[in-house]
């Protein structure tokens, strides 16, 4: 295995987007502490605007939120970003013709949640 | 069920008084005319004693009679006093034409609604009327034309009495089929705005939920880790912790169970079959068979549903738990698919239990209603059987009495099945 592709894998840039603090924070501390570079948006809109910035391997995003939904928000980047990995967090929530999108349960379990950005 | 009173239209109560008055004026009359048209024979003051003891008679068998013998009685009496008083006087007459009138007079007042004890009371009164004048140099045109008008008669008037009688029963079934509906519509009402409450709660518990989870499962992630603890942090690392991230996840399958209540999860469709569903949930069920409990389970192959398998499972195990839980000691349950039709299917499960009263039954899919002790269920199980059964457009509905078991019957509608989505799914 090549050192760069190593590295490719134990750091990724990661977005997160929930409108709960509480949530934000978790998810920080759980993708940080695996050295991670993480970014957070509390909402659909102010995760686009980050995407001028940052261009993110993996989008978390949740689906119930004030605002643009995480599934709309997360067809949006798949347009934008087509190589980003997509992770919808809330229910089970199927959404018509969004494809491409893993999808976990809340409240997650911190090793789906890894397993499914990987 | 609530049924209005209907007072008697004011028409029928005048038809009544006036039917009273007509029979009696008519039946005197006849009397009269009968004596008038012998005034001058040796027979009159026999008639006129006759008719004064028919008409005495007849007034004292209606209101004291029914008082004394019973309505039933009162008329059985009074049916065979006339026959014999009437028939009498037809023989004292000579059987002149107003004597013949009294034939379908006397028929036709033997009142109450027509049964076979009516029947016979009329055809009696015909023999004994008809025979007594036949021997005593009655006409038999009369005997033949006056017996005709007196069963046309009386078949006019049990023609109307059995429309009207059918009618009323029509109407309340009808009332009680409204009456059903209603409250059904009531009953899906409630739950329905249940469900919305259920549903706004499970997602505010949800989110914080979801940060508390991480935050304890990392916290205890790290008193792991930590090399040297002080001694009361040992306790919370090896006891304390652990017994929190326990109540957390009962928290969780709780409001998990209120979201499957209420609907608010939308999950990916498939088409799948039924019997192999049911195998898998039966065997997961199976291991909580007590001694001498018994699962029998008989799926009709090729059934197959469009809808989530998952909560298709969870309503089936739901079902089943409950049922082992309505068994007091050995006993039977009873897991059956079959088809209804071509459109749908039912899946039922029935249990030799305890069954339930009608105070349990009138709230069974309420959610949060339970019957278990507290801390063994918070009863949420039928009421997420009830939001996965309106899921996919069926219904669940559930036969029980105290002591005769318990059935619980899915209905749901059928799907085609596709090639595609078999194959997609196996397990």
């Amino acid at each position: 295995m090549l050192p760069s592709e190593t590295v490719l894998h134990t750091t990724m840039r990661i977005l997160l987007v929930d409108d709960e603090a509480g949530v934000l924070r978790a998810l920080t501390r759980l993708f940080e502490r695996r050295g991670h570079e993480v970014r957070t948006a509390a909402s659909g809109e102010a995760a686009l605007a980050v995407l001028d910035t940052f261009t993110p391997d993996v989008v978390v995003s949740d689906h119930k939120m004030s605002g643009m939904t995480g599934a709309v928000l997360l067809d949006a980047i798949g347009r934008r970003l087509p190589a980003a990995r997509r992770v919808l967090l809330s229910g089970y929530a199927e959404v018509e013709g969004l494809t491409g999108v893993r999808f976990v349960a809340k409240p997650y379990v911190a090793a789906e949640l890894l397993q499914a950005c990987e | 069920m609530t049924t209005r009173a209907i007072p008697p239209p004011r028409r029928l109560l005048w038809l009544a008084r006036h039917l009273m008055i007509t029979a009696s004026v008519c039946g005197t009359l006849l009397h009269v005319v009968i004596l008038a048209s012998m005034w001058s024979t040796a027979a009159a003051p026999w008639l006129a004693v006759l008719a004064v003891v028919t008409v005495s008679g007849n007034i004292a068998l209606t209101a004291p009679g029914y008082r004394w013998f019973g309505p039933e009685r009162a008329e059985a009496v009074r049916a065979v006093f006339n026959v014999v008083i009437h028939a009498g006087l037809g023989v004292i007459s000579g059987w002149g034409q107003p004597a013949w009138l009294l034939l379908p007079f006397v028929t036709s007042i033997t009142a109450a609604p027509p049964s076979q004890q009516v029947w016979a009371r009329v055809v009696a009164i015909v023999i004994v009327f008809d025979g007594t004048a036949l021997a005593t140099g009655g006409r038999a045109i009369d005997a033949v034309t006056f017996t005709g008008v007196s069963l046309f008669i009386q078949l006019l008037l049990s023609a109307h009495l059995e429309l009207t009688t059918n009618l009323l029963a029509e109407r309340d079934r009808t009332l009680a089929e409204l009456d059903a509906a209603q409250r059904h519509a009531v009953a899906q009402e409630k739950l329905a705005s249940v469900g919305q409450l259920a549903a706004g709660v499970a997602h505010e518990i949800n989110n914080p939920m979801c940060f508390v989870t991480a935050n304890v499962a990392d916290l205890l992630d790290e008193l792991r880790r930590a090399p040297a603890l002080p001694a009361t942090l040992v306790e919370y690392r090896d006891q304390i912790i652990p017994e929190t991230v326990d109540g957390i996840a009962r928290v969780n399958a709780i409001v998990g169970d209120m979201r499957r209540f209420a609907r608010s999860d939308p999950e990916p469709l498939v088409t799948f079959a039924l019997a192999s569903e049911i195998v898998a949930t039966t065997r997961l069920a199976r291991t909580q068979l007590g001694p001498g409990q018994h699962l029998h389970v008989d799926v009709d192959a090729d059934l197959w549903l469009h809808g989530s398998p998952r909560q298709l499972d969870q309503a089936l195990l739901n079902l089943i738990v409950n049922a082992i839980q309505a068994l007091p000691g050995p006993g039977d349950i009873r897991v059956r698919g079959r088809a209804i039709d071509d459109d749908q299917l039912e899946l039922t499960v029935a249990d030799t239990g305890t069954g339930m009263g009608p105070e349990t039954l009138a709230r069974l899919f309420e959610p949060f209603f339970t019957t278990r002790p507290v801390g063994s269920g918070v009863g949420l199980g039928l009421a997420v059987v009830h939001g996965v059964a309106a899921a996919h457009g069926g219904r669940i509905d559930v036969d029980s009495a105290l002591g005769a078991g318990s059935t619980f019957r899915l209905v749901l509608p059928r799907a085609r099945r596709s090639a595609s989505d078999g194959a997609a799914r196996s397990r």
